[in-house]
């Protein structure tokens, strides 16, 4: 094995956010400017390194860092088209979430530990990415966990230590069902490397019965984190943390790990055509089914806007677990570009309830009454990934839709049609009032606790742009679709080469 | 050169959106009054200026492929496309110039917030109409549809009275259900062509299931009977040049979604083609009567909208039955479309100036009125106006079904439509106008529409055409005549039947059920919100009791700092060692 530079990119990548991290934890509160700096240095390197990989995975070039731990077990981080497409997801927007992170956080406590963890954080969510074998996926799974829990706890009051507590408690129980499930799936195989197309479609018919349970093994543990119900319980509640914090979870790191394992485990593990056999795919599709209603009917019932949103995610996430449940390419194209669209979508709408919370105090639906004369930018962003998430053209999430809704019908599972309909509808119904109260509505004589930050604008500028570039991003994944590099070109890339198209 | 026009059509008035809103990113947010300006430019009037370029310079057949464009674009411009690209550009030019030269005002309550807001949504749906006339995949279809539909939302609640909020909300459910009803049809189609950009040809082999959807979905556009809830409602809670447009363009689209995604003129379905033509004969019937009895001008016409889409729907339907007639029915279906459109914006705007330019009395109004019974009677179709020459370009597609009846109930139903007309010139007349400055353009551009259509028939129509609808006009006239002879002379015997039927007809009968059904599900909604947070609070409490308890005895004594690390190198050491057995030779 040679050092090259193919074999030391996947571990750069993952090294660019981990050491400026560590560092971060070293540096003193007051050191301000030197934190901004490592912060931003670490992401931007970062992404030019991920530009480098697109490139090259794009070219077909084989990129691998093996470091073996024990004997017999090694660490592979390996980069496919489908690890390109979450790395380069968490790679643009956690850029954009430091920044952000960088102005939410300008006045509070321990803003070293709270970087420090971020930055783990992030580093576990790329290793997850570019996991080359389950044994490293679970390894930098369980790291996520961990990184994440002191995030979710920042703020320290009683509420966000009960909150962090229970995610903590789902998140472990599910990593330990998914450990299990690695070590026995080992026993069976040996080395278990992520392969295109499956590496279980040669094992003796005799195993097929415990390869079922060792699905709903590793279904249970990866659906913690990708919140299917009934397992979606910590994700309301982590609501506590702070806006980058959820903005980070919801739409890329937590969630997105448990989704992106299930899209692993189903394409990589089983192979599609094997799980179909054993009838997964049929558990797994209805299991998302629920989940996209029963989240949907439990955000209309929210008032608070960030468990509104929260809610929203366990729906919306789910499209992505729905796409990989119905066998063909074309499905398997809609859930995977939903991975990205639906990150994109989700951040923005975060951003801007936090940007809401710190500049008018407000944190609730009804009070919102007016707040699109009041914040324009912002309510304009919030507008865009609304719209999206109900899956209206021309934004990303009607691609993701139209590309679940065909993938459906070619599979001959029309039901998805009604699945898509009643989720478009109840999106609607939770999303649309809002923006009524915020275009429609007369302002209130006060907000609940209004901010000037001095500029000209209508908030501060590290919290204003974040959201207003990624919904941007969400306009441009819709009407340049169909463009080279788009998402949705990526995830056809990886349908192709997954059904050895 | 000139296919670019086909992109700027759309993208222009896109482009107004933001100096059209009037919106200031940038002032001092700390005043009190946040209320942006309205720009002094009239961007809305110039919105529709490249589609009107367009339709007049682009010649049919021309395409512009944009495959990198949302999930692959293909403009183009086809002889349907041209007709309904220049009546619609036309529409929306002098419903813009409406909306920006004379509507000055607005409610009292920060006026110019609320006009930039009607500016930027009427040109978000003005680009939606265009994109989808000019494109010719599914996908610029369908986002035109959805642009146009949701931002339309904003321009019926436009200002803000409880009657305009609630015609809005059945119009935004209604359209919703449209909209996921004709997604699931496209998907269809896509799946059973094998393409985004079918062929007559692909269209062929369409399932029932496809048919269905696409007709339903497209149908609460149409005002397809019982679908047609919203129309009557929403056409008048808007402002005049938003319901110009949403009678006069927006619901015209139904049939070119329909030409382009049915077999229409490849395959006869005579299932289909029958069902259609009896919705359509069941919504003319519906409309008529119900809009007799009404007491609002713009009430009146949103009825005469429903009657006359219900007319072409009948044409579609027997143009489905017999595919031979394709090639006359569609471009008489698209030319009758082009001159209700362009007849009905007419009276719209017409309504709204009785209204403002001028007061009582004087002869700005007299000429008004004047026009506007020229309107009407084309709208009618009496002989010698565009109507009679739209009508007769339809008569082949009448005269050919083995349905012999059906020439005469159209005679009767134009006997009902000339019937209706007459009725709201009686309600127009009596319109008190004031007068307000600023009226000169609106007019002007008005005055223009008129005399497109008064020119229509002797530019396109033979002189035979002429003289259609002589008879049936007629007998209308004459009851229309009588009727009002009489209620000059008994004012008192017809005044029970106005108001007979409110406006929305089926939808007042709906309304207890409906609210019912809103009732039971927010109770069930709360039911469940509080039965899962009952459930949520069980739950932490458990993980309370469990997480929380003191540590015991053993566990503090573990927890001591010099116990914990001898335990922690003791455990490393053992692991080692048992790490370094398994190695060595001779291990497993």
């Amino acid at each position: 094995m040679s050092w090259d530079y193919a074999a030391l990119l996947p571990g750069a990548i993952v090294v660019s956010s981990l050491l400026p991290g560590v560092f971060i934890f070293l540096l003193d509160e007051e050191s301000h400017v030197l934190r901004t700096v490592l912060n931003l240095f670490g992401a931007v390197a970062k992404l030019v390194l991920v530009g480098l990989l697109i490139y090259g995975v794009w070219l077909g070039q084989v990129f691998e860092t093996r470091i073996a731990i024990a004997p017999g077990l090694t660490l592979v981080l390996n980069a496919d088209a489908l690890s390109v497409l979450f790395v380069t997801l968490s790679t643009v927007l956690w850029l954009v979430t430091t920044v952000y992170a960088i102005g939410y956080l300008e006045h509070s406590t321990n803003r070293s530990r709270f970087f420090g963890f971020f930055s783990l954080c992030v580093s576990a969510t790329v290793g997850i990415a570019l996991s080359g074998n389950l044994l490293t996926f679970v390894i930098f799974y369980e790291v996520l966990t961990l990184a994440t829990y002191p995030l979710v706890a920042h703020r320290g009051t009683p509420e966000a230590t009960r909150g962090a507590k229970i995610y903590l408690a789902y998140t472990l129980s599910g990593g330990l069902l998914l450990l299990v499930g690695a070590v026995w799936l080992r026993t069976l195989t040996g080395p278990v490397d992520f392969v295109e197309g499956g590496m279980l479609g040669d094992l003796s018919p005799d195993l097929h019965g415990q390869l079922v349970v060792i699905f709903a093994l590793l279904l249970a543990g990866l659906g913690v984190k990708a919140a299917l119900v009934p397992l979606h319980g910590w994700l309301p509640q982590s609501m506590v943390a702070p806006a980058p914090v959820s903005s980070l979870l919801h739409a890329v790191a937590v969630v997105k790990a448990g989704a992106f394992g299930i899209v692993r485990v189903v394409y990589d593990v089983y192979g599609v055509t094997l799980a179909s056999q054993l009838g997964l795919l049929t558990v797994l599709g209805v299991l998302a089914s629920f989940t996209i209603v029963y989240g949907s009917v439990l955000a209309l019932t929210q008032d608070g806007l960030k468990k509104r949103l929260a809610y929203s995610t366990v729906s919306q996430v789910s499209y992505i677990a729905l796409g990989t449940s119905l066998l063909g390419p074309v499905a398997t194209v809609g859930g995977l570009v939903h991975l990205v669209h639906q990150g994109i979508m989700k951040i923005t709408l975060f951003f801007c309830a936090g940007n809401y919370a710190e500049t008018l105090g407000v944190a609730k639906v009804s009070q919102m009454d007016g707040i699109g004369r009041r914040m324009p930018l912002t309510t304009l962003a919030f507008t865009v990934g609304a719209l999206g998430m109900i899956g209206l053209p021309p934004i990303a999430g009607f691609v993701s839709k139209w590309y679940l809704g065909l993938g459906g019908v070619e599979a001959g599972q029309h039901w998805v049609l009604v699945i898509l309909a009643s989720s478009t509808l109840l999106n609607a119904g939770y999303f649309l009032p809002i923006l009524y109260r915020a275009w429609f509505r007369p302002l209130p004589a006060e907000w609940p606790n209004e901010h000037h930050f001095g500029t000209r604008f209508e908030t501060m500028h590290a919290l204003l742009w974040p959201p207003v570039i990624t919904a941007v991003f969400c306009l441009l994944a819709g009407l340049l679709a169909a463009a080279p590099f788009s998402p949705l070109e990526w995830a056809r890339l990886i349908a192709e080469r997954e059904y050895g198209l | 050169m000139s296919a670019w026009l086909l992109l700027l059509a759309w993208v222009w008035p896109l482009l107004l959106v933001w100096p059209a809103s009037g919106v200031r990113f940038r002032q001092d947010w700390g005043a009190s009054t946040l209320s942006p300006q309205r720009s002094a430019v009239p961007w809305v009037a110039l919105g529709p200026l490249p589609a009107l370029a367009a339709a007049l310079l682009v010649p049919v057949g021309t395409e512009l492929p944009l495959p990198w464009l949302f999930l692959g674009t293909h403009l183009a411009l086809d002889a349907t496309g041209q007709i309904y690209l220049g009546f619609t550009a036309l529409v929306w030019l002098a419903a813009g110039v409406y909306a920006a030269l004379g509507e000055r005002g607005g409610p009292p309550e920060a006026p110019a917030a609320r006009s930039g807001r009607f500016d930027a949504l009427f040109l978000l749906a003005m680009a939606g109409n265009f994109w989808l006339i000019v494109g010719a995949d599914l996908f610029s279809f369908y986002v035109g549809f959805a642009m146009m539909g949701i931002a339309s939302y904003g321009l019926v609640v436009h200002d803000g009275s409880p009657s305009a909020l609630w015609a809005g909300k059945v119009y935004l459910v209604m359209a919703l259900l449209g909209e996921v009803a004709l997604f699931a049809g496209l998907v269809m189609l896509a799946s059973e062509t094998g393409t985004t950009r079918p062929a007559l040809d692909d269209v062929s082999a369409l399932g029932n299931a496809t048919i269905a959807l696409l007709l339903l979905g497209l149908g609460v556009k149409a005002g397809l009977v019982p679908l047609h809830l919203w129309l009557p409602l929403a056409h008048p809670a808007a402002p005049v040049p938003a319901s110009a447009v949403l009678s006069g363009t927006m619901i015209k689209v139904a049939l070119l979604g329909w030409f382009r995604f049915l077999p229409v003129g490849d395959l006869a379905l005579p299932g289909w083609g029958h069902w259609l033509a009896l919705a359509g004969l069941a919504t003319m019937t519906l409309a008529l009567p119900v809009g007799l009895v009404q007491r609002d001008a713009k009430v009146i016409l949103a009825y005469s909208s429903i009657a006359k889409m219900g007319f072409l729907m009948t044409a579609l339907g027997l143009v489905l039955v017999e595919p031979a007639l394709a090639p006359v029915g569609v471009a008489g279906i698209a030319f009758y479309a082009a001159q209700h459109g362009l007849a009905k914006g007419g009276l719209f705007l017409g309504v709204g100036l009785r209204k403002h330019a001028g007061a009582p009395g004087t002869t700005a109004q007299a000429a008004i009125l004047g026009v506007m019974v020229l309107l009407a009677l084309a709208l009618a179709g009496a002989p010698f106006t565009s109507g009679a020459v739209a009508k007769y370009d339809l008569k082949p597609v009448l005269e050919a079904t083995q349905w012999t009846w059906i020439g005469a109930v159209v005679a009767v139903t134009t006997v009902g439509t000339a019937l209706l007309m007459a009725r709201f010139v009686w309600v127009a007349a009596s319109i008190k106008g004031h007068a307000e400055p600023h009226w000169a353009w609106p007019l002007a551009a008005w005055g223009l529409l008129a005399a497109l259509v008064a020119l229509f028939p002797f530019a396109f129509g033979k002189p035979a055409a002429w003289l259609s609808n002589a008879l049936p006009v007629g007998i209308g006239a004459g009851v229309a005549a009588t009727v009002a002879l009489i209620a000059a002379l008994q004012p008192r015997l017809f005044a029970p039947f106005i108001g007979l039927v409110p406006a929305g007809d089926l939808l007042a009968l709906l309304t207890p059920l409906l609210r019912a059904v809103k009732e039971m599900g927010e109770v069930f909604l709360e039911d469940l919100g509080r039965a899962w947070s009952r459930v949520e609070r069980a739950a932490f409490a458990a993980f309370e009791r469990v997480f929380g308890t003191p540590a015991g005895d053993v566990e503090r004594g573990l927890r001591q700092w010099p116990v914990a690390g001898a335990l922690w190198v003791g455990i490393s050491a053992v692991l080692l060692l048992l790490l370094l057995a398994a190695q060595a030779p001779g291990g497993s």
